[in-house]
């Protein structure tokens, strides 16, 4: 097998470290990616595969950590960004589209009666505390260990640039274990403005888990009972299983929702909706960015849900994930090496069941790369719209030779 | 550097940059020389605070972390901060010879091996041209930072609060080319370092790919995440462990690394 040549991405590199700390920093730091296996830089997508700076062609399953959800350059939602480009993005003002994707979010999501938005995923979480908080007048926020809610002080999973006092009132608690949960609310009783969830845990570095019956309903109760606000952080889970928020199909109701990723197919966008009597707090607190009424992305928004009610995406994104993941299962039963498949079809993660080092995964993944499939083994995988029954069959293709040299590995 | 640190950085001159003192002996033939006829045990006390002993006898240096209890000469040091300036080398009033007044004149060979322990953690640039002092110059550094690592992990609030979100395993560093293998082990709110193989498989393996990145990262010239990304650095494994014991080395470069003396 041949080797993709990756000589392009490592020139930009060392030209990037003279110009940018860590050459490409955050999740898309090749530090977490098998460096010297995947590409550093991208130059050109189309449906679920792109091509690197080198010109080596990857079927793609991490769809941009997320917003490729339809697949790369969709011509609709691209025709519809550059109707709206041709206009004219940025204004004085908001256009009339962000009322329209107002209108839109608000008749997709069952509970919620108002719409704000921003650019990225930490915008809305970091602003739905802020409402919590202005809503009961409370200071402390409960969330799930190991969760992802952004690169905030009050969130990043980064060591450095925050001090204690960022997360004084941020408090932990573990993921399915209501009572923890419930435990932290009776030790500040009075004092909690807001719990953040995501609809099911997807940490890097670990195996995704659904929620256990009763957990996210039981929060919710608490949480109705305490007058405590319910967050819930859909950023990465958002329009891959439901088109109305992930809680349709989890059986519980939040009172504020963050959207992000899926919404725009890879446009600039994210979005917070929340309850009637959150409105008036939601009003109080300040929102705004250089470029958070930018049209353009809203008009991508519009068209991306569309699309995704249109073609019945979620449900075939979910049947595709279901062929990746009875290959899988099967190609690993095929060489004794037990597996953990954990997620939803749609966003899956894979690991080996004998080990919590990633030292196998990282073999499989490098072997998967080697054949042009791009699956991380840190991170939640995603699955979108323009991966097809013969993109499944290609990876599956590859799969034999990459549990093969995993187990051989070890 | 903060006030309140001095205490941690007076541990960190004891019981990691002083037991470089036993490698050194072994390595360089300046200081092979200076042991090979000495006949001398020293202790160094600070008051409330850490102790060490330097004993030296049949030609073989060794260095333990507390005071025998009886023998030898010992210095007290009325503060941690007047210890630190000692090795700091600043201006400081002479540690008080509080036992084995007799014995200070064997203690000559010490101030020699102290110079050159000085002179090949702090070289000067010239002489890192020469092959073998490089060598050596990497190779006390990293047994310095191996065992500063748990100092700082037990007492720095910064590394213990990287360690809260730093899972449990064992690493392993290697360096070829300079033969240098070591371990660090964060388990049950412990972490351990020793030279060496590790005592089983490691979690996170990482690679250091040869002699000049190993001199760049010790000298603070490359950054470990472009070491990576440049392929001169592997990280094989658990990633968040090799994250960890990153906030940690940069905590120990923060103590004893060339800006932190420049600023005591």
């Amino acid at each position: 097998m041949n080797r993709p040549d990756f000589s392009k991405s490592a020139a930009l590199f060392a030209r990037a470290l003279q110009v940018i700390p860590g050459g490409i920093y955050g999740h898309t730091s090749p530090a977490l990616a098998l460096p010297g296996t995947s590409p550093y830089y991208a130059a050109r997508a189309e449906g679920c595969r792109y091509w690197d700076v080198d010109g080596n062609e990857f079927l793609d399953f991490m769809c941009a950590y997320g917003p490729i959800v339809l697949g790369y350059n969709h011509p609709e939602v691209e025709e519809a960004a550059a109707r709206q480009a041709r206009d004219g993005n940025c204004f004085n003002h908001p256009t009339g589209l962000m009322v329209q994707l107002a209108e839109r979010l608000v008749s997709l999501v069952d509970f919620a009666s108002w719409a704000v938005f921003g650019k990225n995923g930490a915008d809305m979480t970091t602003w739905c505390v802020q409402v919590a908080r202005e809503h009961t007048e409370a200071k402390k926020i409960l969330r799930v260990a190991g969760a992802y809610h952004g690169s905030h002080a009050w969130c990043s999973p980064g060591h450095g640039g925050w001090i204690d006092e960022d997360r004084a009132h941020v408090h932990a608690f573990p993921w399915n274990d209501l009572d923890a949960f419930r435990d932290l609310v009776k030790k500040h009783r009075g004092e909690i403005a807001g719990v953040i969830t995501t609809a099911f845990h997807h940490p890097a570095f670990g195996d995704s888990v659904m929620a256990a019956p009763g957990f996210l309903r039981g929060i919710q109760e608490t949480c109705r009972a305490e007058g405590i606000v319910f967050i819930l952080d859909d950023v990465r889970s958002g329009f891959r299983l439901h088109l109305g928020g992930s809680h349709r199909v989890l059986d519980f109701e939040p009172d504020l929702v963050c959207f992000c990723k899926a919404l725009a197919n890879g446009h600039p966008i994210s979005a917070a909706l929340g309850r009637k009597e959150l409105q008036p707090a939601a009003g109080r607190v300040f929102l705004t960015g250089s470029y958070w009424n930018s049209a353009v992305p809203m008009a991508a928004a519009l068209s991306t849900l569309i699309v995704i009610e249109r073609d019945g995406v979620i449900e075939r994104i979910g049947k595709v994930g279901a062929q990746l993941r009875e290959g899988f299962v099967k190609a690993a039963a095929k060489h004794a090496l037990p597996i953990r498949y954990t997620g939803h079809d749609s966003m899956p993660f894979m690991s080996f069941g004998d080990e919590t080092n990633f030292l196998r995964s990282q073999v499989f993944c490098r072997e998967m790369m080697q054949c042009g499939v791009f699956l991380h083994p840190h991170h939640n995988w995603f699955l979108c719209a323009a991966h097809e029954s013969h993109d499944i069959a290609q990876a599956l293709a590859a799969v034999d030779d990459a549990m093969a040299a995993a187990k051989a590995a070890f | 550097m903060r006030a309140g640190n001095e205490m941690l950085l007076c541990r960190l001159h004891l019981h990691a940059v002083l037991p470089a003192l036993e490698a050194l002996s072994r390595l360089v033939p300046q200081a092979r020389d200076a042991v090979a006829g000495a006949n001398f045990a020293l202790g160094l006390r600070v008051a409330d605070g850490p102790s060490a002993m330097v004993t030296a006898a049949d030609g073989v240096l060794r260095v333990e972390p507390a005071l025998a209890s009886r023998g030898g000469a010992v210095l007290y040091f009325f503060r941690p901060r007047h210890l630190n300036a000692i090795f700091l080398q600043r201006v400081a009033m002479p540690p008080l010879p509080v036992r084995g007044w007799l014995r200070f004149a064997k203690l000559r060979p010490f101030l020699r091996l102290a110079k050159v322990l000085d002179a090949t953690l702090q070289p000067a640039e010239p002489a890192l041209a020469d092959d073998e002092f490089r060598r050596r110059h990497l190779l006390l550094s990293f047994q310095v930072a191996l065992r500063a690592v748990p100092i700082v992990a037990r007492e720095d609030p910064l590394a213990m609060r990287a360690l809260k979100s730093t899972p449990p395993g064992l690493l392993t560093i290697r360096i070829p080319n300079l033969e240098f293998v070591a371990w660090v082990e964060w388990r049950n709110g412990v972490l351990r370092s020793e030279l060496g193989e590790p005592p089983s498989a490691a979690d996170a393996i990482v690679t250091v790919r040869d002699e000049e990145t190993a001199r760049l990262l010790v000298a603070g010239q490359l950054d470990p995440q472009a070491a990576l990304g440049l392929g001169r650095v592997r990280v094989d494994g658990l990633i968040p462990l090799a994250d960890g014991l990153d906030v940690l080395l940069h905590r120990v470069e923060s103590y004893l690394g060339a800006p932190a003396r420049a600023r005591s």
